[in-house]
């Protein structure tokens, strides 16, 4: 399918691609750093830890990582904060709908060739709504968790003495949920899916083209447009809420 | 080749020290080519006579040298050497230990925590009242560690091969520690006959302070993590069991409180000890991570079922357009 690489929609304002940026940097270093720490006996692990300069040193480059994630993660709360309250903006586009859960049966069913059509998604997909929530929620717990077993002595003050070795599970577990989800599932829709290989600069730039706009959030779509999506695909200037003009380039 | 001790490390080791002697020689003023040449030849001088004096200067290896003089004792010199020469007792006469030439004198873990008492003789004393040195002294128990079980460093106990605690090498230098005393305490058979779990030097790893050691037991700094003897005392150790353990239930608090100086008492309750988490034995921590093994499958399952149906689809159209 031949689109107009001519126009596209901002999909992602650059407030939104700095915080997935930094959000991006500092999980990955705290995936690297932390889970050797938590698979220890493996070798390879070792090694790595080794490399990185001894367990000092992973555990600090660990900190300043784990507190670079907490403050993007309380700036994104506050900025949800200020566009509701201050701006007037707020958006409720990541809260579940009981659309999402018609979309789940349509999609597996897409999938399974019982439908031709995909589902109508709107401004963000479940998948993606779950991976958001998910990292809104694992920020939270991680962040809880990785403070205790930073501070014990104070965590003894606070909670039951029991809490020490649950955060650590907790800690640990989380990890591995959130590096495996990634690692599979973010990874595959971000870099491999064939539409995208080999990687989607769409949180780089944070442009869309109308072709996958409307293929993939439909909805939303029609809802800025004004049009059905499986015809024109152009974006008409009546709707520019969300549409800036990229002639110059190319 | 005998090794020469590592002068290297000595220093980085006394690294602070090293450090005022340049700060020394840069206020002194001192033309820098000449004193660099008197500072290798103190070095060199150092290392050199470390062969020399080996063996307290006395003769013995000029007739022990690769010869039996009885059945029961064949001495390998070179051997003795290359163990000697590097230990900390690189300066000790041979007959300060081997004071006694009766032939069959039989080597057993009481004449050797004797002998070494006689130098050492506060840490005997502590010893010879602790449950690794009481059977020994008192039955001359041979199943019980004497001194080289742990301060040698050859696997099979060599006597000649006592290094230093300092040395990053040594069998009691803290990194290594936690495996000198798993090398009893993790073996099955040999913990059978005193009902002791040796599964605890597993769980010593997988707890923080294990971790800890492996990744930086090296570096020494003002707060090291808990090897084994930072919490069960090593000469004078006890039974958890008896008020003189420091792990005894009443002196674990004031003991975690060496390191943890501001803990509040409930620190003592988040100990998990040496054991994995049971229904019974801390069981939150038991079923919550009964839920994650099963949620974060689930979890993963979704996503990359996802992914699997994603692609084909994907394949599919593509195919078709």
């Amino acid at each position: 399918m031949q689109t107009d690489i001519r126009e596209y929609f901002l999909r992602f304002d650059i407030s939104q691609r700095i915080q997935h940026f930094i959000l991006f940097i500092s999980f990955t270093i705290c995936g690297i750093t932390g889970l050797p720490q938590r698979f220890y006996s493996i070798e390879f692990c070792q090694d790595w830890i080794n490399l990185l300069g001894g367990g000092g040193n992973v555990r600090t480059i660990h900190h300043v990582a784990a507190a670079t994630l907490l403050v993007i993660g309380i700036y994104h709360l506050l900025e949800i904060v200020f566009r509701a309250a201050v701006l007037r903006k707020g958006s409720i586009a990541m809260i579940p709908t009981p659309h999402d859960a018609i979309t789940v049966a349509q999609n597996f069913k897409c999938f399974l060739g019982m439908r031709s059509e995909p589902p109508e998604f709107d401004r963000y997909n479940y998948m993606e709504k779950m991976e958001y929530l998910s990292v809104i929620w694992g920020i939270l717990v991680m962040a809880v968790t990785g403070l205790m077993l930073w501070f014990p002595e104070a965590t003894s003050h606070i909670f039951p003495g029991q809490a020490l070795p649950v955060a650590t599970v907790i800690h640990g577990w989380e990890a591995i949920l959130a590096g495996l989800y990634v690692a599979i599932v973010h990874m595959y829709f971000a870099h491999i899916r064939p539409e995208a290989f080999p990687m989607d600069p769409m949180m780089f730039d944070g442009r869309i083209s109308p072709h996958h706009f409307a293929e993939e959030h439909s909805r939303e779509f029609e809802r800025v447009t004004g049009k059905t999506s499986s015809h024109d695909d152009k974006p008409t200037n009546k709707h520019n809420a969300s549409k800036e003009s990229n002639s110059k380039k190319k | 080749m005998p090794k020469k001790p590592c002068v290297v490390v000595m220093l980085y080791r006394k690294r602070e020290g090293a450090h005022n002697i340049l700060k020394l020689i840069r206020l002194s003023r001192l033309p820098r080519v000449p004193v660099a040449v008197v500072i290798m030849a103190i070095i060199t001088i150092g290392v050199v006579p470390s062969q020399v004096y080996a063996f307290g200067g006395q003769d013995c290896n000029s007739c022990h040298v690769d010869i039996g003089t009885s059945a029961q004792m064949i001495i390998n010199s070179q051997d003795i050497q290359d163990t000697l020469g590097d230990s900390v007792h690189r300066f000790v006469g041979c007959s300060d230990c081997h004071t006694q030439f009766a032939v069959g004198a039989e080597r057993g873990n009481l004449s050797i925590s004797q002998n070494c008492g006689t130098c050492h003789s506060s840490q005997y004393q502590l010893y010879a009242n602790s449950i690794h040195g009481q059977p020994v002294v008192e039955e001359d128990k041979r199943d019980h560690p004497s001194c080289i079980d742990c301060h040698s460093s050859s696997e099979n106990a060599n006597p000649h091969d006592i290094q230093s605690v300092l040395d990053a090498d040594s069998s009691a230098y803290r990194k290594n520690v936690p495996n000198t005393c798993g090398s009893c305490h993790g073996d099955e058979n040999m913990m059978a006959p005193y009902d002791l779990d040796p599964y605890v030097v597993l769980g010593y790893e997988r707890d923080f302070h294990g971790r800890a050691v492996l990744f930086d037991g090296a570096e020494i700094k003002d707060k090291m993590p808990a090897t084994c003897v930072d919490c069960h005392e090593s000469h004078y150790i006890q039974s958890s069991d008896s008020p003189a353990s420091p792990v005894y239930k009443d002196n674990q608090v004031s003991t975690c409180r060496r390191c943890h100086e501001d803990a509040s008492e409930a620190i003592i309750r988040g100990w998990m000890g040496h054991s994995e988490p049971t229904g019974t034995h801390f069981p939150v921590v038991f079923y919550l991570t009964w839920v994650y093994r099963i949620m974060v499958p689930s979890v993963l399952l979704w996503g990359s079922t996802h992914v699997v149906l994603h692609f084909v689809r994907s394949l599919r159209n593509r195919r078709k357009n």
